[in-house]
């Protein structure tokens, strides 16, 4: 799986494709192959920032709507909402519908000099709006119907994805900058 | 071939069950293969399921509960063959929501069907005779009517640090873009090789540059009867 999937706006900063997280809107606008991009760490490299604005949805709804969409799959349609959160706590469940924005986040920091932060899907128009893209925006998943967790499984959730609750929670403006998670 | 149900359905009038959204051609796009409408509808319609490498997406609807559930067959699925700091290498599919694309300099309308395959073979801190490291990349990239012309030849430069060559940086990508039909359905075919590495000894020079293999494997589509 690749950790973060990058590709340019049209004034030159990137986006990350993130699953669940508009990744088929984006994708359908930008392109869905990504870019390669090089590590940071050159010396006396006079090029310019490179800039990097990412979505941030709200963990549980993340969740729910991972949920939905890998049991469409044949192959993962008799998985209960349950049995999936005991895979990930269990680490025995990789799937890119799942992967913690944290860690997302942890190797954008290799490759970027700025990182914004933006709601999903509260902020999207502004975070294209900061790419400078003026398009067309599709809402694919609007009839995609809404998966409702128990209090015990919005808990289990929540424990799971604490590090992207924090982050979620720290947004209080489109594009707001992030620093570093305080570990 | 599995057997749906048949039906009947007006939709919106476009051959779909949705309002398509529409993109403007972008710059370094190139259009290749397009889908003709019917050919669209059909990918739209008939995908029972779609498979590359041990990547399989087979959703669970059938054709007709595309009418009230436009997105119920879509999704992506991944089989990863290596995954760690140094390699990843891993299949995908996806089944996404058709699209127009605007060709405006032309006053042309393409479709585009997003069924979507793709190989990634990449590698990292490979280490370079002589010192230094290299990052690989390969993608074999099955899409639909558009791909991006990012082709780039190789090129190396040295950096300074304090005055003096502190190392050579290369960069290398290469594309062949073809098309292919799978199923009756046009696809644009892209390997893209790309290669970029440092030297880091000044006396070193330019790295020079390594590519990873594609795959043979072919992507397979199922599509309904009925």
């Amino acid at each position: 799986m690749l950790p973060i999937q990058p590709f340019k706006y049209p004034n030159g900063k990137y986006g990350a494709y993130i699953y669940k997280s508009g990744y088929q809107s984006t994708s359908a606008i930008f392109g869905g192959s990504p870019q390669h991009l090089r590590k940071k760490g050159c010396v006396d490299s006079d090029e310019g920032k490179s800039v990097l604005l990412l979505p941030i949805r709200h963990p549980v709804e993340r969740f729910a709507s991972g949920v939905n969409t890998v049991r469409k799959n044949k192959k993962y349609a008799g998985y209960s909402v349950n049995d999936l959160i005991e895979m990930l706590e269990q680490n025995t469940f990789r799937n890119l519908h799942f992967m913690d924005i944290a860690t997302v986040l942890r190797n954008a920091c290799f490759y970027f000099d700025d990182i914004h932060l933006y709601k999903f899907p509260e902020h999207y128009e502004n975070m294209l709006h900061d790419g400078e893209y003026y398009g067309e925006i599709p809402h694919h998943n609007k009839s995609e119907k809404t998966l409702i967790l128990t209090d015990s499984q919005k808990e289990r959730v929540s424990r799971y994805y604490a590090k992207d609750f924090e982050l979620f929670d720290s947004i209080k403006e489109p594009g707001q900058k992030f620093y570093f998670f305080k570990i | 071939m599995p057997k749906a149900d048949s039906f009947t359905t007006l939709g919106k009038g476009n051959g779909f069950s949705q309002c398509l959204n529409t993109f403007d051609l972008r710059e370094n796009r190139v259009i290749l293969n397009p889908p003709t409408l019917e050919q669209t509808m059909s990918a739209y319609w008939n995908i029972d399921s779609v498979s590359f490498g041990g990547a399989e997406f087979d959703p669970t609807n059938e054709p007709k509960d595309l009418i009230c559930t436009p997105t119920a067959n879509q999704g992506t699925d991944i089989n990863s063959i290596q995954n760690s700091s140094t390699r990843i290498e891993q299949y995908v599919v996806s089944i996404g929501n058709p699209f127009r694309i605007n060709d405006v300099e032309e006053d042309e309308i393409y479709y585009a069907h997003n069924l979507g395959f793709q190989y990634n073979n990449y590698s990292f801190s490979v280490p370079l005779s002589g010192g230094g490291f290299a990052d690989i990349f390969t993608d074999v990239i099955y899409t639909s009517t558009l791909y991006h012309d990012q082709a780039s030849a190789y090129d190396c430069s040295p950096s300074y640090y304090h005055g003096s060559i502190a190392y050579y940086g290369a960069q290398e990508t290469k594309l062949e873009v073809s098309e292919v039909t799978i199923e009756g359905i046009p696809f644009i075919k892209i390997l893209r090789q790309q290669f970029v590495g440092v030297h880091s000894g000044a006396d070193q020079g330019c790295p020079i540059a390594q590519f990873n293999p594609g795959t043979d494997l072919v992507p397979s589509i199922t599509l309904h009867t009925y």
